[in-house]
C-alpha cells in the first residue's frame, strides 16, 4: 500500500483485521506517517460530519458525490463513530456538524491509528518514496506489480492499494498504470477583494448572506451561509462552499469572477427598497449613516454608505428616491470583483484526481488495471469542508480494505 | 533552488517565499527558519528535497 495517510491507513487496518492471512506494508514517502492528519482541522482534527442520511451526505460533495451513493450505504459516518468507539476514541458533534475527537487534539486520531496498525500486523515504512509501479507477471508466472523505491530497492506485490492523496507523483503512477487523471485544481479557498466597501472591516461577519458567483458566461452558482471579511477580501463558510462548486470554473478562468452580495438574505431589492422607504418616514430626522435599519453589523452599514456617497449627517428625509434605490441595490444586490484566491488555512483539498468510472465501487478496484485499489483523496472526489473530505478517505480506504485481502478462487 | 515537499507535493520557489507564514519573496530554502513547515501539508523542511522543474 502506497501512502500513509488517512485512507492508507484505514485501508491497511481494515484489510489486516479483516484477513489476517494478509502481509501488509505501508509505504510513506514523509518521515512521519499521518502528516495531514495532524495539521488538520487547526490541528483538531475535524474527523467528519454529523449527517447520518447517505442521499444527504453526497449533497456536499461538488466531485464524486454519485459514486460515493452506494459506498456511503455501506461505511458512513456513523461507522466512523463506532470505528473510533471502539477503539477508546470518542468523538463529539459542534453546532454545525462537524465531528471532532473530544479531547481536540489530532494526536488523539493520529495515535488511535498508528496503534491500530501496528496491533494488526501492519508494517509501516517511512521515509520511503515510491517512483514507480509497474505491473508484471513474476518468473513464477504469478501476476503483481513491481514497486520501485527511490533507494533503488524494488518491492513486490500480488495487490496494490495506492492511497497517495494529491501527490503529483501518485497521479503520474496511477496514470502510468492506465488510469486518466481529471487535472488536479485547488478546493477550499477564500476569495481576493479589493474594495473600498470592505476596507478596515476584516474581522467583521455576517450570519447569514446570500452569494451568488459568476465565472465568464457559466451560470451562476449560489450559497447562502455566514460570510467573513478579511484583510484580502472574504472568507467563511459560503464562500468556501462556492469555491469547491467553483474549483474548476475559477481555476480556468485564473480566479477572475464577479461576486453578487445579497447582504440581507430575507429581502429582495424591491422589498428591501420598501422596508427604507418606511425608514425614511419613520426615521426622518435621523442621521443615515448612524443609524442602521437593518440586521446588519453597525460599521460594514456605515461602510457601505459612505462608499455610496452618504455623508455623515445627511438624514433620512433628504435622501432622493434615486439614491434610495440605489442603497436597496447595494444591500441586495453588491457586485464585488474577485482577482484571485487566498489560503483557508483549516482544511484544503484537491480537486481532481483518477477518474472514477474506471473505478468499481463496489471494491474499490481499478477496472483498467486488475489488482489495483484506490482510495482517498487520488481520487477525483472531493467535498466542501466540515469533515467531509476524511469520511470519503475513511470510507473508500474500508470498502478497498475489505476487498483488497479477498483470497481469488478463480 | 526549488524545493519539493515529498509528502504533498509543494514546491518552495525562493522567488515567491512564502508570504502566508511571513517568508519574504527572495528566501532560499536553506535560509527558512527550522520550525518552517509545508504551507500544505505541515511536514518540517527535513521532508522537502531539491526539485528542478
Ligand atoms: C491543512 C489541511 C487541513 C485539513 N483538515 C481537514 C479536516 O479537518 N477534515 C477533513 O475532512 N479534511 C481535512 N483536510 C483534507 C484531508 O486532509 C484530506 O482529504 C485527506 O488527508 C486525504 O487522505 P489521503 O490518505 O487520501 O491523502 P493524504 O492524507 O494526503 O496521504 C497521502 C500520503 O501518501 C504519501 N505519498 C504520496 N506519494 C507517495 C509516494 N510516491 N511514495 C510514498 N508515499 C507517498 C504522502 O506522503 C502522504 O502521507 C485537510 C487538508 C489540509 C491540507
Ligand atoms: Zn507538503
Amino acid at each position: 500500500m502506497i501512502g500513509a495517510g488517512a485512507a492508507g491507513f484505514f485501508g491497511a487496518i481494515t484489510c489486516a483485521e479483516i484477513h489476517p492471512y494478509a502481509r501488509i506494508i505501508l509505504l510513506e514517502a514523509g518521515q512521519q506517517p499521518l502528516a495531514k492528519v495532524r495539521i488538520s482541522g487547526g490541528g483538531r482534527c475535524n474527523v467528519t460530519h454529523a449527517c447520518f442520511e447517505p442521499s444527504e451526505l453526497v449533497l456536499n460533495y461538488p466531485r464524486g458525490g454519485k459514486a460515493l451513493r452506494g459506498a456511503f450505504s455501506r461505511f458512513h459516518p456513523r461507522d466512523t463513530v463506532k470505528w473510533f468507539a471502539q477503539r477508546g476514541i470518542k468523538l463529539k458533534t459542534e453546532a454545525d456538524g462537524r465531528m471532532f475527537p473530544v479531547t481536540d487534539n489530532s494526536e488523539t486520531i493520529v495515535n488511535c491509528l498508528v496503534t491500530a496498525a501496528q496491533d494488526a500486523g501492519v508494517q509501516l515504512k517511512t521515509g520511503t518514496t515510491v517512483i514507480s509501479a509497474i505491473r508484471s507477471i513474476f518468473a513464477d508466472g504469478e501476476k503483481g506489480f513491481e514497486i520501485k523505491l527511490k533507494s533503488g530497492e524494488i518491492f513486490r506485490c500480488d495487490r496494490l492499494l495506492l492511497a497517495t492523496g494529491s501527490n503529483p507523483f501518485g497521479y503520474q503512477i496511477a496514470q502510468a498504470l492506465g488510469h486518466k487523471i481529471a487535472s488536479p485544481v485547488p478546493s477550499l479557498f477564500t476569495f481576493n477583494i479589493r474594495d473600498a466597501r470592505l476596507a478596515g472591516l476584516a474581522g467583521i461577519s455576517t450570519e447569514s448572506a446570500n452569494l451568488r458567483l459568476l465565472v465568464g458566461q457559466n451560470p451562476p452558482l449560489t450559497q447562502t451561509g455566514a460570510l467573513l471579511i478579511t484583510h484580502w477580501g472574504l472568507s467563511g463558510p459560503a464562500v468556501l462552499k462556492l469555491s469547491a462548486w467553483g474549483a474548476r470554473l475559477l481555476s480556468e478562468s485564473c480566479y477572475q469572477a464577479t461576486l453578487i452580495i445579497n447582504w440581507l438574505p430575507e429581502f429582495n431589492p424591491e422589498t428591501c427598497r420598501e422596508k427604507l422607504l418606511a425608514v425614511k418616514t419613520e426615521w426622518g430626522k435621523k442621521a443615515i449613516a448612524a443609524n442602521c435599519p437593518l440586521a446588519l453589523p453597525r460599521r460594514l452599514w456605515q461602510s457601505i454608505v459612505t462608499n455610496m456617497g452618504i455623508g455623515a449627517e445627511d438624514r433620512w428625509a433628504a435622501i432622493s428616491n434615486q439614491l434610495l434605490n440605489q442603497l436597496s441595490q447595494e444591500l441586495t444586490q453588491a457586485k464585488f470583483q474577485i482577482a484571485g484566491k487566498g489560503a483557508f488555512k483549516e482544511e484544503f483539498v484537491t480537486c481532481g484526481g483518477v477518474s472514477l468510472p474506471e473505478v468499481n465501487f463496489k471494491t474499490m478496484e481499478s477496472r483498467v488495471c486488475p489488482g489495483l485499489y484506490l482510495a482517498g483523496e487520488i481520487l477525483d472526489i472531493d467535498g466542501v469542508t466540515g469533515g467531509f473530505n476524511f469520511q470519503s478517505a475513511w470510507t473508500t480506504a474500508w470498502i478497498a480494505g475489505n476487498a483488497i485481502g479477498k483470497i481469488n478462487l478463480s | 533552488m526549488k524545493y519539493i515537499c515529498k509528502v504533498c507535493g509543494y514546491i518552495y520557489d525562493p522567488e515567491e517565499g512564502d508570504p502566508d507564514s511571513g517568508v519574504a519573496p527572495g528566501t532560499a530554502f536553506e535560509n527558512l527558519p527550522d520550525d518552517w513547515s509545508c504551507p500544505v501539508c505541515g511536514v518540517e523542511k527535513e521532508d522537502f528535497e531539491p526539485y528542478d522543474g
